[in-house]
């Protein structure tokens, strides 16, 4: 009983860690891609 | 004032890098991001699947984009001429299939928006509350309903007035469409994630078990999410590079797409799996509903769950919302791609769009009417967009890897230096990876049947062979005629050539 306590604590550890891993890499990755295309300038052809 | 106004000339194309970027996060992001993400991501090993998705995104659907935008921009045609010009005359039946299956992908696609209308209504309404049998209503809505026929003609008309528009109509119209499916998806992330018991869900969706990315499902799942997320093969970044500037980046705008797709896919995940759990009686009952199809999903659980939850009301109007307008944007883009290489050929725009519309509503009809014709239709083209990812490797490395990245890609507009890594990807992961999809789902779907060889099964092998064959055989047949027709040439295989004005994009 002890062990599965111990082994769900584990992986909600594992779980919120992965959730900031992803949800920084894919949001934080958007906004700083939107940012930099945002300041492009436009060159007309 | 008015010598500045006289001296302004008619700008081509998109009227920013921002606004292409908009479009092509408009095009990919689709139903695959809201419905199917979120149910297969729970059910292969949550965090384990992001983890194999993110890498297969990175090695198979960004370096194939990358140069599909390659391909759109340097030859400003849609994909017949495109592949004509990019690598040849004997070679233009390949963006014939391209073409013709996404007139496939629209004609069945406007059903399923069709059916998101409905349903919409009925949150609206709150025409589905007190029914019990969920699947039966929905049953009654995708087999043999006349409401669903009138609205998928809506839909056709509504895509096919606004790539009447051109690249400004598909541009504004992105303007409303981008904002509202966001702050739709936003809102009801948070409305789920306030649920008592939403942390389940969000245990399920990101937890990591690394022994799991040993399991070869789970790598064939990720792919094949990320393929028919992202966009690659589908002629959808091929023919809206068309109308991009030839004094801009390729590389930025490319990755730029890809992370809009995945953080749509990854917010759509936020609001379902939280709400599925928060409501679900047992863990065991969410992962039932998970397991569950994409329609099962969608129309049968979440609208249970809708009328369960703490303000359901307004989640099901935003999460049937937010679907309806990822959907559009995406089917306006399928017209777009099948119409374009009708006005390469010397058509009017005018007249391609109404020949297409008239196509796609024949074609279509079918699929309105019985869920069967449309699963089968899903099936096919869904296969069909693997090889037309196939194509564009092929393209890309007969053109040349080494020249299409150190000339086209990091020009000096680049907003981010693309380096050796894609000409691996391009030339060996990506190629290899895609046939491994192409192969796995084939023989997957000889046990989906009792008799795989069957042309007539819904999901049989059979079917796609004799649907699919027929398909390429007809393309290579008119390859001659479809190259021919096409009188102008822009690229000199050395540089972009400026937008030319092709109708659509002006």
């Amino acid at each position: 009983m002890d062990l599965v306590v111990k082994k769900e604590k584990y992986m909600t550890f594992n779980s919120i860690i992965m959730m900031i891993l992803c949800l920084g890499f894919y949001f934080g990755g958007f906004a700083l891609v939107i940012f930099k295309i945002g300041k492009m300038k436009n060159i007309d052809d | 004032m008015e010598g500045t106004n006289s001296k302004k000339k008619k700008q081509l194309g998109y009227s920013s890098q921002f606004a292409l970027v908009i479009s092509l996060i408009a095009g990919c992001v689709g139903t695959g991001n809201i419905w199917r993400f979120p149910r297969v991501a729970a059910t292969n090993g949550g965090g384990t699947f992001i983890v194999a998705w993110t890498i297969m995104w990175a090695l198979v659907c960004i370096p194939i984009m990358l140069g599909e935008h390659v391909i759109g921009r340097s030859t400003r045609h849609g994909a017949p001429g495109a592949f004509r010009d990019f690598i040849g005359e004997k070679f233009a039946w390949m963006g014939v299939v391209i073409a013709i299956t996404m007139a496939g992908v629209a004609a069945y696609y406007s059903t399923v928006i069709a059916w998101v209308l409905q349903y919409l209504g009925l949150s609206l309404t709150k025409g589905y509350y007190g029914i019990e049998d969920k699947q039966a209503l929905f049953n009654s809505i995708s087999n043999g309903n006349i409401v669903t026929v009138i609205l998928f003609v809506f839909v056709l008309a509504l895509s096919a007035f606004i790539v009447l528009k051109g690249i400004k109509g598909i541009e504004k119209a992105n303007k409303y469409f981008i904002p509202i499916l966001f702050t739709c998806l936003v809102v009801s992330a948070i409305n789920s994630l306030r649920l008592p018991g939403a942390s389940d869900g969000l245990h399920y969706l990101f937890d990591i078990n690394l022994k799991d990315l040993l399991s070869y499902k789970i790598w064939l799942e990720a792919l094949t999410q990320a393929v028919w997320s992202a966009g690659p093969g589908w002629g959808l970044v091929i023919t809206l590079a068309v109308f991009s500037r030839a004094k801009s980046d390729v590389g930025l705008t490319t990755i730029t797409q890809g992370f809009g797709d995945n953080a749509g896919a990854l917010l759509a995940a936020l609001v379902v799996l939280p709400a599925i759990f928060a409501i679900a009686p047992s863990i065991a009952a969410a992962e039932e509903i998970c397991q569950g199809g994409n329609n099962g999903l969608t129309f049968v659980s979440m609208t249970n769950i809708f009328e369960n939850m703490p303000g359901g009301y307004l989640v099901s109007i935003l999460f049937f919302t937010s679907l309806f307008v990822a959907a559009i944007s995406s089917n306006v883009c399928h017209f777009m791609i099948c119409s374009l290489p009708f006005v390469d050929s010397g058509m009017k725009k005018e007249k391609a769009v109404k020949l297409m519309f008239i196509i796609l509503l024949i074609w279509g009809l079918p699929s309105a009417w019985n869920i069967n014709f449309l699963s089968n239709q899903d099936w096919v083209f869904g296969q069909l967009m693997v090889v037309g990812s196939m194509f564009s490797c092929f393209a890309i490395i007969k053109f040349g890897t080494k020249k299409i990245r150190q000339q086209f890609i990091n020009n000096k507009y680049k907003g981010i230096n693309i380096g050796f890594w894609w000409e691996i990807c391009i030339k060996i992961i990506s190629p290899i990876i895609v046939v491994t999809m192409f192969l796995w789902w084939s023989i997957q779907s000889i046990g989906w049947e009792a008799n795989w060889w069957n042309p007539f099964g819904v999901f049989s092998l059979g079917t796609f062979i004799v649907q699919g064959g027929l398909i390429i055989l007809v393309s290579i047949l008119f390859n001659k005629k479809v190259s021919s027709s096409i009188k102008t040439k822009y690229f000199d295989g050395e540089t972009f050539p400026p937008i030319p004005d092709n109708g659509f994009s002006g």
